[in-house]
């Protein structure tokens, strides 16, 4: 087992001022369900501080602000699942949260950990990134702010500096013309880390035609990311089963086209029906 | 029958509940030491020196062992003392444990371990049990030429002939998967040095404590009556805590003899997995011939069994498999052939079902696929050659000692499942979520069979207060013995549940019964409390006449009390009947012992009276599969056994649930991921076992067709609950896919591509989702 220092700092200053001493010999205890594993099992064996956040209540909130929603990274996933906020303004973000884990881990889990542990399956990560969303990294008398994308940068890296803390995400309301999906693929119901997801928002004109679309499958790519050429083949178009399908093979290929491993003879054809579902989703259309 | 054939809370629930119940791991004694064992990195290698001395220079270190340090044989095994407690000079496979520490701490012991310094010289290991067979490959064991652990035949009528005589033949390769017992508590023992005396106490999570007993005795050079072994609550076992558990005792005593101190050793769940036998993964070659009609002619069947590192109990698992490998069904020409073999691979031993699911699943899935090609029913075809009264089985045993009800729970799971009306409508589907709906059917032989000595004891004390002690050889493992224990002796006694206590299992205080596997304890243990409690109340029977001044069928008992059947005014209660007797001077303490009915084999020939008696089982399954994505949800199950007698229909039932669960686990998820040697699942992340949300509705329908042989009728119900699972729910998948998948786990990659996908992500080093 490791030995550690722990830290229980009474203020996001406090934990600031802890990170920028210890830097990369410290690691930020937010709801543990990564970390703790991590510690369990000799991977870490540079930790030799832990700066437990969960007491402080400041990194803890769910506000709405001028059509913007901004979270605390402390938030859970149960919270975000059950905020009518986020069902009403970021609806595939609650359904990311909602299928994670077990009631335990998502009554545990944080919004803020899934994201800087960075996992290529992390399942709030695509819905953050169809709508865009921005982190504010602070360090002790400085922040910053980055679009999400720019912040993941591999598969279980970030852009995080060692002094650094994940301190907010925020992102605009969906407006209401706007349509989302979300799909998950796990091996059983519950418990499951997901072998694929994949975000979608489409925004329509009165004619149904797509104005802006967003399509973020997870565990495909190196880390999530956006599929632009997915996202134009539905751009200007008033989608038809053919032109989803188009979209789901574009994802496909932008997977292939970054290596095949062993996985990819299942993944290849499973992506595009799960990228047709979150299409027809977001369109509203029956997808079973 | 007051207490028997009714449902009764269970006697150890409480203490569960309340979290009061002692585990394993929760014990705890004075001055007590921690041990831990440090296992081979490689899965063959030969050991060239062990460095202790740093570990034993640590301060708080009390002992450092090696296979040199054990006082009697390093090895043990039920049928083939093959298996290492510490490897001497040969590890076989990566559970195999080098050296171990005992120290003040978990963590000291730990830090222990990391200042052994081992030589090895890496051998060249087989890991595919056919390439193990070859001439040349790496022979494990030098008296087991072509490293077989194991070979069964069976022999009956004239195979050629009856190909020779059929319309259609039909060759078909099964496989199935090496799968982890997973239960919740990890192994755990304590061992604690006798003072006074020579010898050693052990408790642990032990399923078989005489087995580790026998186990102990080899090891540590003592005698029998110097080791005790003390059950502990089990979180589990599922044939899972025999060898594993022997081994982790003995390396406990090892440590508690030589420090003079008790020493504690608990699994973390990846040491359990890595070291812990699993379920054996099979590769099945049937052929069969069968008429037009659909009559079976003859059916030819090579199986190879995966043994791992050492025998275990490879040699049993796949006798059960020889012996019914054609499944409920009359075959007039039959030939089997079924070899164990040693390879580098984690061990195989006993699981619940015992050879059986393999088998299963290999005998229904080809039926299945015969009446495809035959263009019948399946269900059809089962009942035409379905096993009935006085049919002979593969051995050539004639089924007519008990009642054959095998179309009896087919034709009650038929009806309950709607499955015709449902085969039907999901004949012809489109779109992306199809249904479907399959059955599977089994016999299976109760108990031990012509395994070996069969017999088992229990004791009953009444003491002069009219409180009551069951004391049995056979142990609770989770499946609910001792309430069925309890139940029978209330029963047999004529009092209520309240009054008895079960006593834990303890190799000091009653004899030596065999193992609690197979199946056996209600039919055997159960017969045995019977016995010890019908003896005690003969004795009382002589103090009641006495004081009722009646003959003894004038007599009836229950609701503790006696009075006489004409006249119920004239009674006395259980109490006072105790008290007669004891007055008198009487022994209320009695020994029950049963011996199971004579069974017969002939090893040459594979034929004979295998098992004394046997039960039946049928399950429906019905599944909806996505066909974009190969997953699979099992909607329900109806599962119909024929127990005998149910003693407590409520624990039957829970049986028939638990082994649906594990019986889907077998057939959608579970698949330990071991490549040349290394297990790669280690935990629960990557091993997955199904949870409550992938639990479909069950269905469970008990039949009692009383047996002649069981207490009050009853037979078994542990293992059939599970065997029957996976290939109702293959047989369910195909009918909705139109394919069929012949390797189990049927996951998604084998539901959506037709194989798997895991030997390529290993052999390329790959790892992610």
């Amino acid at each position: 087992m490791l030995e550690f220092n722990l830290y229980r700092p009474g203020t996001l200053q406090e934990a600031l001022k802890l990170l920028a001493e210890f830097k990369s010999s410290a690691r930020v205890l937010a709801g543990g369900t990564d970390l703790l594993i991590s510690l369990g099992s000799r991977e870490r064996e540079d930790v030799k501080n832990i700066i437990d956040i969960t007491s402080l209540r400041e990194l803890d909130f769910i506000r709405e602000e001028d059509s913007r929603l901004r979270l605390g990274p402390l938030t859970v996933h149960a919270q975000i699942a059950d905020s009518p906020h986020i069902r009403q303004g970021a609806g595939l973000l609650a359904a990311a949260a909602a299928a994670i884990g077990s009631p335990q881990i998502r009554n545990r889990g944080t919004i803020g950990g899934n994201i800087v542990n960075a996992a290529v399956c992390a399942d709030t990560v695509p819905p953050l990134l169809a709508l865009g969303a921005t982190v504010k990294l602070e360090r002790l008398g400085e922040s910053r702010w980055l679009p999400l994308e720019e912040f993941i940068t591999g598969p279980n890296r970030t852009g995080l500096e060692a002094d650094e803390m994940l301190t907010e995400i925020a992102f605009a309301k969906l407006p209401a013309t706007a349509g989302w999906g979300f799909m998950r693929l796990a091996r059983r119901e519950a418990m499951a880390i997901a072998r694929m997801n994949v975000a979608v928002i489409l925004d329509r004109d009165s004619r149904g035609r797509v104005v802006s679309a967003c399509i973020a499958p997870g565990a495909v790519l190196a880390s999530p990311a956006r599929i632009p050429a997915a996202e134009n083949i539905l751009l200007g178009q008033c989608p038809d089963e053919e032109r989803i399908h188009q979209a789901g093979q574009a994802v496909a290929a932008a997977m292939t086209a970054a290596g095949r491993r062993w996985s990819t003879p299942y993944k290849e054809p499973a992506i595009i029906a799960l990228t047709e579902r979150a299409i027809k989703q977001a369109l509203e259309v029956e997808w079973r | 029958m007051d207490t028997v054939n009714k449902p009764a809370r269970r006697v150890d629930a409480l203490g569960k509940v309340l979290g009061e119940s002692r585990y394993g791991a929760d014990l705890s004694f004075e001055g007590m030491l921690y041990g831990k064992v440090l296992r081979a990195p490689y899965p063959h290698a030969r050991i060239l020196s062990i460095d202790t001395a740093r570990a034993l220079a640590l301060p708080g270190v009390e002992a450092v062992l090696t296979a040199a340090d054990i006082p009697g044989f390093h090895t043990f095994g039920t049928v083939i003392p093959n298996q290492q407690v510490l490897a001497k000079e040969v590890a076989r496979y990566q559970g195999d444990g080098v050296a171990m520490a005992a120290a003040a701490t978990p963590a000291l012991a730990q830090q222990a371990l990391d200042l052994i310094r081992v030589q090895y010289q890496e051998l060249a290991g087989v890991f595919d049990p056919a390439r193990a067979m070859e001439e040349g490959a790496p022979l494990l064991h030098a008296d087991c030429p072509g490293n077989i652990a194991a070979h069964h035949v069976l022999e009956k009528g004239e195979v050629e002939k009856g190909f020779a005589c059929s319309d259609i033949i039909l060759e078909r390769e099964y496989e199935t998967q090496l799968v982890e017992h997973a239960y919740i508590e990890p192994e755990a023992a304590v061992a604690v040095p006798q003072t006074g005396n020579r010898g050693v106490t052990v408790y642990g999570s032990i399923q078989n404590p005489f087995s580790c007993r026998k186990a102990l005795s080899r090891i540590l050079g003592l005698k029998l009556n110097e080791i005790r072994v003390i059950q502990s609550f089990m979180g589990g076992s599922f044939g899972g805590k025999d060898e594993v558990m022997s081994a982790l005792c003995a390396r406990a005593a090892l440590l508690a003899l030589k420090t003079g101190k008790p020493v504690k050793m608990v699994n973390t769940r990846e040491e359990s997995i890595r070291e812990g036998y699993k379920r054996h993964p099979y590769k099945l070659k049937y052929k069969v011939g069968a008429t037009r009609e659909g009559k079976l002619m003859a059916m030819e069947i090579k199986i190879i069994a995966d043994a791992g590192a050492y025998a275990s109990q490879t040699p049993f698992v796949t006798w059960r498999s020889v012996v019914q490998a054609t499944g409920p069904y009359e075959v007039p020409h039959v030939r089997t052939n079924i070899y164990g073999v040693y390879t580098n691979n984690c061990y195989t031993g006993a699981f619940r079902g015992f050879g059986s699911p393999q088998i299963i699943f290999a005998q229904e899935s080809l039926l299945d696929e015969l009446a495809e090609e035959l263009g019948i029913e399946p269900l059809e075809l089962r009942r035409l050659n379905g096993f009935r009264q006085g049919s002979v089985t593969a051995t050539g045993q004639k089924l007519d000692n008990h009642q054959v009800s095998l179309l009896e729970v087919v034709d009650k799971a038929v009806e309950k499942s709607a499955y015709l009306t449902k085969r039907r409508q999901y004949a012809a589907q489109r779109g992306r979520f199809r249904k479907g709906i399959g059955l599977a059917c089994s016999f299976r032989g109760c108990s031990l069979g012509a395994e070996g000595v069969d017999a088992t004891g229990a004791m009953v004390s009444v003491q002069y207060d009219g409180s009551v002690y069951v004391y049995s050889g056979l142990a609770e493992n989770g499946q609910g013995l001792q309430t069925i224990f309890s139940q029978i002796a209330a029963e047999e006694l004529g009092i209520s549940l309240e009054r008895v206590r079960f006593m834990e299992t303890d190799t000091a205080l009653i004899p030596d019964g065999g193992p609690t596997v197979a199946s056996r304890s209600t039919l055997m243990g159960g017969n045995a409390v019977r016995l010890a409690a019908a003896k005690v109340r003969e004795t009382l029977l002589g103090a009641v006449l006495e004081k009722l001044r009646a003959a003894a069928e004038e007599l009836a008992w229950g609701g503790d009390k006696i009075w006489v059947k004409a006249d119920p005014r004239r009674s006395i209660s259980f109490e006072e009947a105790v008290n007669a007797a004891c007055a008198k001077g009487e022994l209320l303490t009695q020994l029950g012992w049963y011996k199971a009915p004579k069974v017969t084999w002939d090893d040459r020939h594979g034929q004979g009276d295998a098992y004394f008696t046997y039960v039946y089982g049928c399950q429906v399954a019905e599944v909806e599969v996505d066909m974009e994505t190969g997953y699979t949800r099992v909607l329900k199950i109806t599962a119909v056994h024929d127990v005998g007698r149910a003693i407590n229909p409520e624990t039957v039932r829970g049986q028939i649930y638990g082994g649906v669960a594990q019986g889907l686990g077998y057939a959608l998820l579970e698949e330990v991921q071991q490549y040349e040697g290394e297990i790669k699942s280690l935990n629960f992340d990557e091993y997955l076992i199904p949870g409550i949300c992938d639990m479909p509705e069950i269905e469970a329908i008990i039949v009692e067709n009383p047996d002649g042989y069981g207490p009050y009728g009853a037979k078994t119900i542990g293992e059939p609950t599970l065997e029957v699972t996976a290939p109702a729910i293959a047989s369910a998948v195909a009918q909705a896919t139109g394919r069929r998948v012949r390797q189990l786990p049927l996951d998604l990659e084998r539901v959506l591509l037709g194989r798997s996908l895991q030997k390529d992500r290993y052999k390329r080093r790959e790892g992610g989702c």
